[in-house]
Order: structure tokens, then sequence, then C-alpha cells
């Protein structure tokens, strides 16, 4: 009984075989190309390390691999990547494993160009990338920590949901192209922190300690909102034109707290202890936010944008500043500012039913610009445009 | 060599027969390493996946039951139970030792950990997934780099006053997980985002210990100290219900609060922690409370000095609808109805309160409408109607005209009708 | 803990041949039709344990239930199999008591199981988990209590509940579908997020108390579409085509929130929120009554009203409205019918009325009222209503633009 049932195992280990329609594969099947669809599964962990190759090259639609929680390890800077698939094919899944140490130039851990790939439990480790995805993927519940390069880096219109990545020391943590989702993904400790391209949403994202090289970087006509940005040394969210940042904190940051680009939305964000608050230079608008305690401005315009419900306090330049024109600063509430509240540099800007209470100045502005008259306690008015000053 | 798992045994080759020697591992017939009782405790010293084939469990209280002393380890618990000795047991069911890195934990039952952890992972890259724990004083704590999904933690009565039902606390992602009858039900210090989670009966719902955390579409109900408990983060989408001593939403220190909902919380709905004469015993300034309703609490929002309060319902609630102390503090566009006072500008122990621009709220059918308690605040445009008193304000106040009829040039005025 | 095996000699070879108990390689309890044929036709798990299906199990005689669990700590992986009940005069499929905890149950289908007082999977313990898990053909469907979770679950044609969740459950991920009763019910503070609920004979979803509803979508549903009680926040969600007698695209009980959400071609109210609720950011249209029913001590902000059949928003009093687009309703883009509210700052636009007021004390400026096909406004006496102007050059800042 005993012999028969290590022949019948042996059997089982010794070759990938057709049971329940899975295929089983083991180290012996490296390097494993696939070409046929369906479902693999890996029965031990894999070390691979001939140069250049990859252990394991998908040539085919529809497979499923099944990493079984084995580890799929490389070895050395020669390495390819530890799964590959050019986007020739489409509609890859590997789930429930672990990839590390493929680290040869370029390669992936994971490396899945075709569309609409999923990636499922995966935890990169040690990786020259750790996975990268062509358009149309979805990464889900995945770590990865220690690459070279990115984390996860997927193709346009991909989704990247509940992921943690930390400690990954020379590149951005997440990369994303064009028309992506990031939702619920924690980055904290990296060299840079989450990037997307133009057209993408990230959401209830925490991005924190990252250092440089970007923290939350988003691109053209993007989405934010619902994320906390923490500590590092650029901006903490930096929004492309017409982007949306909405209901963020950002806290302890180097650079600017939030930099937006041309005809943006900042809208409930509260953003402190950063250098300037919020900052941008073109016909944005800056509402009902709340800019406290940050080294320079609170927020900070340039041309062309509205700056309006918003309170501004205990930063260490102004309150609320205007370098060029046209901008309409209306009914905010400047405070204890080291500086001065408002601050108008050039004319041609509209400045009304603001308040500004105790900063260094109620305010500094130039000639040429409409402002409303600055009254004190106790007066009551009946000049609607008035801002309030003390 | 007869293997201790199930009685059957295989030649192991290679890479393979090396560990086989080290520790006569059995293999399911997909390569994972059973673990069975026999094993017990198992320190698991070689990277690979396991599966635990029947129950197990540990009867001395010092002990360990799996310690994972190796990097890229798997564990399927395989719906079975990692059981601990009960009272007094100070070892834990699953432990990662510092340094160690990935390791997953899966589909399965830790339990009667009751002075330590049911699974505790002191290095990082950790995911713990469809496990249950309970009856530990610590269900699943992660240290750093931790993705929780579909957990249940479940604590004990007594358990001491930072033990967590699921904790993780740096970089993580706690997602559609319940946490009830713990003492802190679900725990984060820095960077991790916590959604679709529950946190019921226990001290303290969920605790932010630290910055950069985000909670979401996530219910702390019955809790008794807070619901939430957040510093430097973000709350959206998620509803305090019945915090019997403390808050709904505790602020610690500022925070961005959003769309949630805080309803018959003891003292306040959103706010910081007060003593029992109403001072403040956190000081959480310059937060932002934007587009929440908060109802039947003792004070429905409290907030200190440079906090911005825009969009809110506060209804119902026995004293203010909103408390501002200290300075500077915008409040706008918010509604207050049948509070012992709508909105209260207030300076207890002599403390300072100015600089606070209070405008356009509707107050309705309150005790006071809108009441100040210093000189130097700014309030107007406001709505008064149906109050006991709809303005009180203290001289030297800027205070709109109080009219009735917006027939007039006095762009700042206060309605009252 | 392992059954005693008759076939163990012949271990994995044959063990599926001689059931009855047969354990798996990895040491689950496998389950097979054999277990069910026989006297007493129901499989009772006294014990903690795993357990695995290895085929489709069918029960054989009506009136009994299929699994009955009475102990703690029992998985069942039903593994992609369907474990079928005789239809209505079955009893349920897998049956938990309160009394025991932490049942988990995923991975593969159940169907017609009994009818009303039945279910597919009643985890009625604390703790308990189902995921994966299709349910059709049953009383309930799927059934979990306190503290439970359901998740990527589907619940369709059952004759009662699809989805059932005690105090402090989790239903995230789910779809209900065809039910008898409510789609998704969680009785509160509860989370419901990600779930679809569609063509249930009354609620789509329902939560109790306290509970965060988030990015659902319910349609087509015979009573509201999504209801919620007191303290509940709801944000992301939509709510269309529900119809029947009372069918409100979203229902809020007291002290609710509701964000960003969306409520079309309901057959009665795209909104209703009793006291002291808040609705920002969202839009009502087509509705078959009002786009926003609220009771009195209710703000209503920046937040559209389109194309209803009454009124854009209704309201009893006391209430705040301010910074909407109301358009081209039937009847009128705001009115009320009570006194106190405060009504500032919309743009009222093709509609029957503009305002209507049928109170008095209520306070009307800055608002754009503009080419309503009968009347700007239609006020009662006693309101207070900001200048009314066409011009742009008004003499009061609270004016109202009033353009016919």
């Amino acid at each position: 009984m005993a012999l028969t049932s290590v022949l019948l195992a042996a059997l089982a280990a010794a070759t990938a075989r057709a049971g329940e329609g899975v295929l089983l594969f083991s180290q012996r099947d490296l390097p494993y190309l696939i070409t046929n669809a369906g479902s693999y599964r890996l029965v031990e962990p894999i070390a691979f390390f001939s140069n250049h190759t990859h252990a394991i090259e998908v040539r085919a639609d529809n497979v499923t691999i099944d990493l079984n929680g084995f580890t799929l390890r490389g070895q050395g800077s020669l390495t390819g990547s530890g799964i590959f698939q050019t986007n020739e094919w489409r509609n890859l899944t590997v789930r429930n494993g672990m990839v590390v140490s493929w680290r040869g130039s370029e390669r992936s851990g994971i490396e899945a160009l075709g569309e609409s790939a999923r990636m499922d439990g995966i935890t990169v480790l040690s990786n020259y990338n750790g996975i990268t995805a062509g358009p149309r993927a979805l990464v889900s519940g995945c770590m990865g920590t220690a690459q070279n390069r990115y984390a996860i880096r997927v193709g346009d219109g991909s989704r990247v949901e509940f992921c943690a990545l930390w400690g990954n020391p020379l590149d951005r943590a997440l990369y994303a192209g064009r028309g992506c989702a990031i939702e619920h993904c924690a980055v904290y400790d990296n060299y840079g922190g989450l990037h997307t391209e133009e057209a993408g949403s990230v959401a209830g994202c925490s991005v924190v300690s990252n250092s440089t090289y970007g923290l939350l970087v988003v691109g053209t006509g993007s989405l934010v909102s619902a994320s906390a940005v923490v500590a590092g040394f650029d901006p903490g969210i930096l929004a492309g034109p017409g982007s949306t940042v909405s209901r963020c904190l950002v806290y302890d940051v180097y650079g600017p707290g939030i930099e937006m680009g041309v005809g943006g939305t900042v809208e409930g964000c509260l953003v402190r202890d950063c250098r300037t608050g919020i900052v941008s230079r073109f016909a944005a608008n800056i509402r009902n936010c709340l800019a406290y305690n940050n080294t320079r401005d609170g927020i900070a315009v340039s041309n062309n944008c509205r700056v309006a419900g918003n309170l501004s306090s205990w930063n260490e330049w102004g309150g609320i500043r205007a370098d060029g024109r046209d901008n309409r600063v209306d009914a905010n509430h400047v405070r204890a500012n080291d500086t001065y509240g408002l601050i108008l540099y050039s004319p041609g800007n509209i400045a009304a039913r603001n308040s500004s209470f105790q900063n260094a100045f109620a305010c500094s502005i130039v000639s040429g610009n409409t402002t409303g008259t600055f009254h004190s306690f106790p007066a009551i008015l009946d000049e609607p445009w008035a801002n309030f000053g003390r | 060599m007869k293997n201790e798992c199930s009685g059957r045994w295989r030649a192991a080759a290679g890479a393979l027969a090396a560990a086989w020697l080290v520790q006569r591992v059995a293999f399911a017939n997909d390569g994972r390493i059973e673990i069975c009782q026999p094993m017990m405790p198992y320190v698991i010293t070689n990277s690979g996946s396991y599966v635990v084939t029947e129950s197990l469990s540990v009867p001395a209280t010092n002990v360990d039951a799996i310690t994972v002393a190796a990097d890229n380890v798997t564990i399927d618990l395989n719906g079975q139970v990692l059981q601990g000795p009960g009272l007094s047991a100070t070892g834990r069911g699953i432990y990662q030792p510092a340094g160690r890195v990935n390791l997953v934990v899966l589909n399965g039952t830790v339990a009667g950990w009751d002075d330590s952890a049911g699974i505790q992972a002191e290095g990082a890259g950790v995911r713990v997934e469809n496990v249950s724990a309970r009856d530990n004083s610590m269900g699943i704590y992660v240290r750093k780099g931790g993705v929780i999904r579909r957990c249940t933690a479940a604590g004990r009565a007594g358990t001491t006053w930072w033990d967590s039902g699921i904790r993780v606390d740096d970089c993580g992602v706690i997602r559609e997980s319940v946490a009830f009858d713990n003492a802190v039900g679900i725990m984060a210090a820095a960077g991790v985002v916590i959604s679709d989670c529950t946190a019921y009966s226990n001290h303290v719902g969920i605790l932010l210990d630290g910055p950069g955390n985000i909670v979401l579409r996530s219910s702390a109900c019955n809790n008794y100290y807070d619901g939430i408990d957040t510093q430097l983060g973000v709350v959206e989408g998620c509803a305090a219900l019945g915090s019997g001593y403390n808050n709904g939403i505790a602020l610690h220190d500022s925070a961005l609060i959003s769309a949630c909902s805080a309803r018959a919380n003891r003292r306040i709905g959103i706010g910081f922690h007060e003593d029992d004469f109403g001072l403040p015993q956190t000081y959480p300034h310059g937060s932002l409370i934007l587009d929440c309703a908060v109802s039947q609490n003792g004070r429905g929002i409290a907030v200190l000095r440079d906090s911005l309060i825009a969009g809110c319902v506060a209804a119902d609630n026995t004293n203010q609808g909103i408390r501002v102390l200290y300075n500077g503090s915008f409040l706008r566009d918010n509604l207050c109805r049948n509070n012992g006072v709508g909105i209260h500008v207030e300076s207890p122990w002599l403390s300072e309160s100015h600089h606070v621009r209070i405008e356009g709220n509707a107050v309705m059918d309150n005790g006071t409408g809108i009441q100040v308690d210093e000189a130097f605040n700014l309030t107007v445009k406001n709505v008064a109607s149906g109050n006991d008193t709809n303005y009180f304000a203290v001289d030297t106040n800027y205070l709109g005209a109080i009219v009735s009829t917006p027939l007039n040039n006095w762009p700042w005025s206060n309605f009252e009708y | 803990m392992r059954k005693p095996t008759r076939g163990a000699v012949f271990g994995p070879i044959l063990g599926l041949v001689f059931s009855a108990g047969v354990c798996a390689e990895d040491g689950r309890i496998q389950l097979s039709q054999m277990d069910f044929s026989d006297d007493p036709y129901t499989y009772t798990i006294a014990a903690p344990g795993s357990y695995v299906f290895t085929e489709d199990i069918t029960a054989v005689k009506e009136g009994f239930d299929g699994i009955v669990v009475v102990a703690d700590d029992v998985a069942i992986d039903l593994n992609g199999f369907t474990f079928s009940g005789t239809g209505s005069l079955s009893g349920s499929g897998i049956v938990q008591a309160e009394s025991n905890r932490n049942l988990v149950v995923r991975n593969g289908q159940l169907a017609d199981w009994g009818s009303a007082d039945e279910y597919g999977i009643a985890a009625m313990g604390v703790g308990s988990r189902v995921t994966g898990v299709k349910v059709f053909g049953c009383g309930t469907g799927i059934r979990v209590g306190n503290a439970g979770l359901v998740a990527d679950c589907h619940a369709a044609s059952n004759d009662l509940y699809g989805i059932y969740a005690g105090h402090g459950g989790l239903i995230s991920r789910c779809v209900a579908l065809h039910n008898g009763s409510h789609g998704i019910r969680a009785v509160g503070r509860s989370v419901v997020a990600g779930c679809t609920s569609v063509s249930n004979a009354t609620y789509g979803i329902h939560t109790g108390e306290g509970s965060a509803v988030g990015a659902c979508a319910v349609f087509g549903n015979a009573s509201h579409g999504l209801r919620v009680e007191d303290g509940t926040a709801v944000h992301g969600c939509t709510a269309t085509a529900n119809s029947g007698a009372s069918a409100d695209g979203v229902y809020g009980q007291l002290g609710v929130v509701v964000k960003a959400c969306a409520s079309e071609g309901n057959g009665d109210d795209g909104f209703y929120g009793n006291l002291g609720c808040l609705f920002a950011d969202c839009t009502s249209t087509r509705n078959g009554d009002q786009g926003f029913y609220v009771q009195s001590g209710v703000a209503i902000r920046e937040s559209a009203a389109s194309g209803n059949a009454e009124n854009g928003i209704w309201m009893v009093g006391d209430s705040l409205v301010a910074g909407n687009v109301c358009a081209s309703n039937a009847f009128a883009g705001v009115y009320t019918a009570g006194n106190g509210s405060y009504i500032r700052g919309n743009h009222l636009a093709g509609n029957t009325r503009g305002v209507d007021l049928d109170s008095s004390t209520n306070l009307v400026v800055q608002n754009s009222v503009v080419w309503n096909t009968q009347t700007n406004f239609s006020v009662s006496a006693g309101n207070i209503i900001g200048s009314r102007t066409v011009s742009s050059i008004c003499p009061y800042e609270t004016s109202n633009f009033d353009i016919p």
C-alpha cells in the first residue's frame, strides 16, 4: 500500500496532469511555455536561473495561472521575467503567490503586456519591476516592496485596487496609464508615490512617507478624491490641467500641498503643515478648503482663478495670495497669518466679501484691483461687496 | 519512513529530500506541505505553501502554535481551526518574527489565544483573507504592509485597552471585514485604507493612531467609547451611531470628515473629546467637516479653532447643534434645527473665541438660534426662525443687522422670521 | 475532527467510491450524494471541521433540511457544485442555529430549498461568512446572523429575501434579483457596498439604522429602491425605475446623509428624507412624483431635480434648499406646504411654477426663477420674498431674478 501511494504520488508530482481540468506544473517544467488556453497550477516553489529567459511564457489567450501560494524566484541581474506575455495575447490571470527577484533590466516579476490581464493576491518582492500589465488590466489585492523601479505599472484603462506598496526605493511605487482607476491603495515609504496619466481616477488612496519624485501625481483631466498624502518632498498632490481634487487631506509635505494645473478644481480639501498649501497658476477653482499652518502661503494663485469660501489660517506667509491678474477672491476667511491676510500683487483682480482677522496685516493690495472696502468692527454695512478686516 | 500527517509517504527528490528529512513533510497532491496535529507546535523554516489538514490545538499556554521563520510562506488553514489553550495563553496562533517578509494566511479560524494574538506578524508583507479570529486578545496584527480582506475579528471580554480585533500599523488595506466585541475593533497607525468594514460593540470601533489613514463607507455603531477615533486622516461616507460614553467620530487632531452620519452618541456626534465640564481633552485644531448629518447626540459637532464646517445638518441634539471653541473657525451653510442651541461660539473658562465667521446658516426651532459669547466674531447672512431666542451675541461682535425683510440695502443682514 | 472511514486502507484511490465521511487529500471531509440519500436524509455536523463537496448533491426527500450545523467553526466548501433541494416542500439547504458561531459557506450554488419559511443558507450564529455562493429558488436565499459577512454572492428568484444580514454585518459585491421580498436586507449597523439589487418584489436594499451604503445600484424593484433607517450614510448610489405604489428611489429616515446619488424614473419620489436629513450633490430625474420629498429640518444642497412628474422639491418646512437646479418639473421647482424654510440661490427654470409656497414665513432670496410656464412665483401671504427683478441691476443682494 505504501509503495502504491508512493508511486501514485510521484506520478502526480512529476508531470503536469489534467485533473479537474487544471494542469499542474513544477520546477522541472521550466522554462515553461504555455500555448493553450486553460488553468494551470503550480505545485512547488520555483527557482529559475537562466539568463535572459522567462520562467513562464504565455502564448495563448485565456490562461489562468494559480501559483498556489508558492514562490516564483529568479536570481541575479540577467533574468528574464518570471511570467511573460506579449501584447499579442490577452486575458492572462495570475493569482495567489509570490514573485521574487526577477532583476533583469527592464524585466518584471510578472510582465503581462496583453490586454485584460488580471493579477489577484500576488506579492512582488525585489524585482526590477514588480507587476507590469498592459491595457485594461485588473490588479487587485496585491502587495509590492523593494523593486528597482515600479512595484505596479499598468496600461491604459486599467484598474488597481486594494494594493499595499511600500519600501520601493528607486522609483514610483505605482504608475498607471491613461484612463485608469486607482482605488483604496496604500503607498508608503517609497521613493516615489502614485502616478497616473491623463483621465485617471484616484479614490481612497493613502500616500504616506514617500520621499520625492512625485507623491500623488495625476495627469490632465483626472479626479482625485477622498485620499490622504502625508510627508514627502514634492507637491503632495500634483494635478494636471482640468483635474479635480476633492475631499483630500495633505499633511507635512515639503512642497506645495496641492498643486493644480490649468482649469482644475480643488474642493473640500484640508492642507496643513506643507510649504504652500494650495497653489495654482491659471483658471483654477479653489473652494471650501482649509489651508492651515503651512510654511508659506495658505493659498497662492497666479491668474484667472477663483478662490471662494476657504479658510486659510496660521500660515507663515499670507493667507491668500494672488500674484497675477483676473483672479476672484471671494468670501474667504483668513486669520492669524504671519504676514498679510490677503495679498494682491498685481492689478486686475477682484477681492470681495472676505474677512481678514488677526493677521500681521489685513491685506496688501496694489492699486488697480477691484475690492470691497475693508471695514473694521463695529460698523454694519450696506456695501454688499465689503471685506472685513481687523 | 512513515509520515505523521496522513499515513502516506512520498519519496522526495532533489532539493525536497533534504527538507523531507529535516521536517518529515507530507504533501497534498497539489504540492503543498501538510500541517497536522502531531507537528504542533510547528516552526516553518522553508518558504513554501502549506495547508492545514485538520484542526490544530496547542495545550501549552506559552507556546506559539505556528512560527513562520521563513520568507514567502502561504498557510491555507483550509477551513480548520487553530485552537489556543484559552485563558492565560501568552503564545500566539501564528507568529511571524520581525525581519521576515511575505506571509499569507487564508481560510480558517484562529481562536483562544486569550492573552495574545491569533495572528501576529511582526515582519512585513502579510495578506490575511477569509479568516475568523475569535476569543483572542488581539485577533489579527500586521506590523507593516498588510492586506486584510473578508476577515471577522470577535474579541473577548476583559481585553486590554490597545488590543485590537484587526490591526495594521503601517501601510495596509483593511477591507470587507467585521470586528465586534474587541477592545478596539480596527486599528491603524499610518497609511492604512479601511473600507467597507463594520465595527460593532467594541470599546472603540475604529482607532486611527497616526496620520494618513482613510476610513470609507464603514459603520461604527454601539461602541462604548468612540465609534471612529481619528487624527490627520480622511473619514468619508461612514455611520457612527450609539457610542455609549463618548463620540460618534472623535477628533484627536485635525481631520477631514465628509458625508458622514453621527447619531445618538452620548457626548458628541463629531468632535473633540471633552470632559464632564465640557472642556476639551483633545485639541483638533484645523478640522474640515463637510456635508455631515449629526442628530440626537449630546452635541452635534464640536470643534476648536480654525476649523471649517460647511453644509452640515445638526438636528435634535441635546445641547449645541454646532459648538465652536476658540478663535478663527468658519461656519457656513449649515442647517441647525431643534437643538438646545443651534450654533454656539463659546468661551469656557476665560478662553478666547474671536474671529469666528458664521455665515449663511439656517437655525430653526432651537432654544437659541445663534449664540456668540465672545467679541470680534462675524455673524452675517444667517437665517433664524422659530427659535426661543433667534440671536444672542455680546457686544463688539460684527453682527449683521437682524431684519425680518430682505427688502433693504443691508446685504450682510441676518434674517429672523 | 475526522470521521472514521471505511475505505481508508485504499486511500485516495478509492476514497471517493466509499464516501460517508471520507477525507480529501487535504484532510477535509468529503460530502457526496450518498451522504444524503438515506435516512435521516439530513447531514448533521456536530463538531468543528472543514467539509468539501465532491459532486452535485440533491435532496431526495421533501421536508428535510440538507445540512444542519450544531457546532462552532464549521467550514463548508461547495467546491463549485450545486446543492439542491426538492422544491417548495423542501427544508432549508444549510442551517446553523443562533447559538453556534463562525459558519463559513463558500464557492457554489444552492437551489430549490423550500418556500417562505426556509432558507438556502441560514447561518444564524454570530460571525458567519458566506462568499461566492449563488442561491436561487429558495425561501430566503442567504441569511446570516449578527456580525455576518456576505460577499460575492448572487441571490435570485427566492420567495422572500435574497440576502438578509443581522446587526453589524457586511454585504459586499452581491447581486439580488427577482426575489419575493427585499433583495438585500441588513438589520442595522451594517455596511452594504458595491451591490446590485434588481426587480425584487419590495425594496431593492433595506438597511437598519447606523449603516453605511455605498456604490450600490437598485433598479426595477417594486417598492423603494433603497430604504435606509436612522443615522445612515449613503454615498454614490443609483436608484432607477423602481416602481410601485410607494416606490421612492432613495428613502431615508431620520438623520440620514445622502451624497452624490442619482435617482431616475422611479414610480414615486426620487428621494425622500425624514427629519434631519441631508441631500448633497444628488440628481433626481423623471420620477413619478417629487424629485425630493422631505419632512422638516432637511437640507437639500447643490443638487438637481428635473423632469419629475410633480415638484422638483417638495418640503414640509424648516428646511434649507440652496444652490440647486430645478428644471422642467411638471408642478413647481420648489414647493412647500409648511413654514420656516430658507430657499436660497437656486435656479428654477422651465417648471410650471418656479416657487410655490402654500404656507407662510418662508424666506426666498437670491434665486433665479426663469421661464416657468405658468408663473415664477406662486406664494401665499406672509412669506418673505426677496425683491423680484428682471434686470441685472438689482437693488438688493437678496433679490430674486424673476424672468418670465
